[in-house]
């Protein structure tokens, strides 16, 4: 029979939770993913929906890096490969690859991502000036930089990237 | 019962076009393909080998206008809530002229074309190629 009390039970609470300090640091909440080898994140507030299946239809007379639409109950929305415009090597969807539906900039669309890392709160504070030695193509597309799991993590701007694909880049 | 609008189908590849019926006049067979614009050729699409050529005659203000196209053509009534109108960043991208819709139905994926503004162009162009050429040279 244990020999624990009620009262100790209680009291290890009381002491557990003096550990707690109550921060009330803002927090956002980032969807983070892998394309190749490397890890980039949206704002959560952007991402509508992850599917991790969807049936996409090519249409023709688009560029290799608009992969074609999907249909999500009833709404017609385009699926990018976001790959060039971060001039990454695409090598196609994988098995674990995802697509992200987000909007920004007025528009919205799918985005071909090849694994989702996870969705996370992070405090405001873990979020990072992009590095001064950011590429040129990157310099307009990051937000901010943060260590997520010991790995680099690049955060996008969605909207810019929607105007800059919109007008013929990636 | 739902709405639906007369559409005339045709095949590319694995892709279905179509337009609305109240811009054609008519379709029938025809055994050569020479002398007749492809309806691919005013899309901005490669032009496939034809396995059972048509022509398309297609109603305009002036004059019907014959197009040729690689199969025989169907006549559908798609339910007005199975045609959407482009994604913005596929509006943006498309190389295809005169695309102005999709419709998804039975799994499949239908682009639907201005037939009207797409020879509206094209005459446009002919008419300025022909004036160029008309230019006496000095």
């Amino acid at each position: 029979m244990s020999e624990t009390t009620l009262d100790q039970v209680l009291t290890q609470h009381r002491e557990a939770n003096k550990d707690i300090v109550n921060v009330d640091e803002p927090s956002i909440k980032l969807v983070i993913f892998a394309l190749g080898e490397q890890q980039f994140a949206f704002h959560g507030e952007r991402i509508r929906e992850i599917l991790a299946q969807a049936d996409v239809f090519f249409v023709p007379g688009c560029p290799v890096s608009l992969e074609g639409v999907i249909n999500v109950r009833g709404d017609i929305e385009s699926v990018i490969r976001p790959h060039d415009i971060l001039h990454l090597p695409d090598a196609g969807a994988g098995r674990a690859s995802s697509i992200l539906l987000g909007h920004g900039g007025g528009m919205s669309s799918g985005i071909r991502v090849d694994r989702i890392v996870d969705v996370v709160d992070i405090p405001q504070s873990r979020i990072q000036p992009p590095p001064a030695t950011l590429p040129e193509h990157m310099r307009e597309l990051v937000l901010g930089v943060l260590s997520f799991q010991d790995q680099p993590v690049a955060v996008l701007d969605l909207d810019r990237m929607f105007a800059d694909y919109a007008r013929g880049l990636g | 019962m739902s709405e639906t609008l007369d559409v005339v189908l045709f095949g590319f590849g694995a892709c279905r076009l179509g337009v609305e019926a109240r811009q054609i006049r008519a379709s029938r067979p025809v055994l050569t393909t020479e002398g007749h614009v492809a309806i691919e050729t005013l899309l901005g699409l490669p032009v496939p080998s034809p396995t059972r050529p048509h022509l398309l005659t297609v109603k305009q203000a002036d004059r019907d206008r014959d197009l040729l196209i690689g199969t025989p053509v169907e006549m559908v009534g798609l339910a007005v809530e199975t045609i959407h109108p482009l994604p913005p960043l596929l509006a943006a991208r498309t190389q295809l002229r005169g695309l102005r819709a999709l419709a998804v139905a039975e799994g499949r994926v239908t682009l639907l074309f201005d037939l009207a503004a797409l020879l509206l162009g094209a005459n446009t162009a002919e008419s300025s190629s022909r004036s160029i050429h008309a230019k006496p040279n000095k």
